[in-house]
């Protein structure tokens, strides 16, 4: 028996995929709940979904495969977000905007830490970054 | 200092240092500099008195978005000359009216086809902030400008790739700097988020904003302009540069017992040479739903003349409170009203109490940067390059000078 998971993912559809009904299959096919947090998805234009996938270990690993043989490209939050070095400043304008707390201030060094395990790639930081430090890495 | 052990009476004289004998012991390599972090726990520490005779200088700094900032650039004549009427650096406006070639571009402008606020909030991707930036990157810049033809200058138009070596000055003249507190932003609406120069702001108190490094902030650690003023040599995003005259907007408001401005008060005008700054603190910045400005880091030193100034420089964050001011509301409506008062020590431990409320903040000056710069600071005083000067003149600190007047309409 594996242990239960839930792991964010953000799923890059090619253009060529984007009309097969690739979410469908795997809810038909796999013991996972697919919770959809966001979704970016055009006729003959690539797509983007950001979801979340609860199930044992190794069902959610099998539908990662799944996808990936689909031509489902499948990027995990760390990789999903990212933050210049060069841009950032350090404010911390975004640390408040911050739902899984993934950007803080740490009070002594007075530094943003971004704690890439805990971001989720939601996005809300995106706006609240005047410096354009934090960026997408999606294309 | 250890004549002092010996004679008792010069004990409980009081401190008394010049700025001439402060600079003859920099040019000797025996000046105490020391962060304005580092002098809160010195004065702590060993007493007002003691911090007074043994430290000479106290370096502090902010670094943040400064919009009222901006470049005055000569960017030389042209074979035949011409009369610029309307400029463009990369596509955004320069402002003219001044000689020939002399042009002035601010940080907040925007280019003709910025779709703005069009598409809400907007991103503002690109504008004057970013073009000072990228002049002192050494980067080249697209520049266009159009005159009118007269006889001494009969060119008409001229298109041309500029680099900041090109032009014969290229000066951060800076109409206001370094507010002397400022206000915490927050949002009382019960639904809309609201996009500010103060960044994003919640509904519903969703967050509180605030922008200063607090006891590390050049006007607080000199409240009453005793040693800051007309001719004060300062660090300009890391290019040595002097304060020229009172900002614009200086103001003169309630303080509390330690002398703590309770609102936004004193500000500086500055100027430096941007050949000679350092990108590390100058940035531009886009504001969502705002516009561009130009992030500006700002290094004061502090000469320690007295045991009063070295009291001031003693300021702790709990000792510097701000107003909390709605942005649904109360600031674009110029109401006037604050909803109560936040202590810097609150603000920055990253939650605050309003009404009862907890509500998080987030700033939007960078303490570590200006840290950074007030390091740098320190540095080039110890290593004899960089000398203190007197105010030629104080900063206005009552009368006709420090009222803030409103426009009204007529």
């Amino acid at each position: 028996m594996s242990k239960s998971v839930r792991r964010a993912a953000i799923l890059h559809f090619p253009s060529e995929i984007v009309d097969k009904p690739i979410v469908c299959s795997v809810i038909k096919q796999f013991e996972v709940e697919v919770n959809i947090v966001e979704a970016h998805i055009e006729p003959n234009a690539d797509g983007m979904m950001m979801v979340f996938l609860e199930g044992e270990n190794k069902e959610v690993n099998r539908t990662i495969n799944f996808l990936k043989e689909r031509g489902v490209k499948i990027a995990l939050p760390e990789k999903g977000v990212y933050r210049d070095e060069t841009k950032c400043v350090h404010c911390g304008a975004c640390t408040v905007h911050c739902i899984t707390k993934a950007l803080t201030l740490e009070r002594e060094s007075m530094k943003i830490n971004f704690d890439y395990d805990k971001c989720i790639a939601c996005h809300l930081c995106f706006p609240t970054c005047s410096y354009g430090a934090l960026k997408s890495s999606m294309i | 200092m250890s004549k002092k052990k010996e004679k008792p009476s010069i004990k409980r004289a009081r401190v008394k240092k010049s700025i001439e004998e402060i600079n003859a012991k920099i040019a000797r390599g025996e000046a105490v500099v020391v962060t304005a972090e580092e002098m809160k726990k010195i004065v702590e520490e060993e007493g007002v008195k003691r911090a007074a005779e043994r430290i000479d200088v106290v370096t502090t700094a902010t670094f943040g978005p400064m919009c009222s900032s901006g470049a005055l650039l000569n960017v030389g004549h042209t074979k035949p000359r011409i009369k610029i009427e309307e400029a463009y650096l990369n596509g955004v406006p320069a402002g003219t009216g001044l000689a020939a070639v002399d042009l002035y571009l601010g940080a907040t402008a925007l280019r003709p086809d910025d779709p703005r606020n069009r598409q809400y909030p907007g991103k503002f991707e690109y504008g004057g902030g970013f073009v000072i930036e990228e002049l002192v990157r050494g980067e080249r810049i697209v520049f266009e400008a159009h005159g009118y033809g007269t006889d001494c200058y009969p060119r008409r138009s001229i298109k041309s790739l500029i680099t900041i070596r090109d032009l014969n000055s290229a000066v951060l003249l800076n109409p206001r700097n370094a507010y002397q507190s400022y206000n915490v932003a927050v949002n009382a609406d019960p639904k809309r988020t609201l996009y500010t120069y103060m960044g994003i702001l919640r509904p519903n108190f969703g967050n509180a904003n605030y922008s200063t490094t607090g006891s590390l902030s050049p006007l607080f650690n000199d409240p009453y302009l005793r040693t800051i003023g007309i001719g004060t040599r300062i660090l300009v995003a890391g290019a040595n540069g002097f304060v020229f005259w009172w900002g614009t907007q200086h103001h003169t408001v309630e303080r509390t017992e330690k002398g703590i401005p309770k609102a936004p008060a004193a500000t500086l005008a500055t100027v430096a040479n941007m050949k000679r700054m350092d990108t590390s603190f100058l940035r531009g910045v886009s504001i969502t739903g705002y516009g561009v400005s130009l992030a500006v880091g700002i290094a004061i030193p502090i000469p320690i003349l007295d045991e009063e100034t070295a009291q001031f420089c003693a300021v702790k964050d709990e000792d510097i409170i701000m107003p909390i001011v709605d942005y649904s509301v109360d600031y674009p409506q110029a109401t006037g009203k604050v909803l109560g008062y936040a202590n810097y020590k609150a603000l920055r431990s990253g939650v605050i109490k309003i009404n009862g409320k907890l509500i998080e903040t987030a700033p939007l000056s960078s303490y570590h940067r200006a840290f950074e710069l007030a390091l740098l600071l320190k540095e080039r005083i110890e290593k004899r390059v960089f000398f203190l000067t007197s105010a030629v003149e104080r900063l206005p600190t009552e009368g006709e000078d420090v009222q803030l007047k409103m426009l009204k309409e007529t």
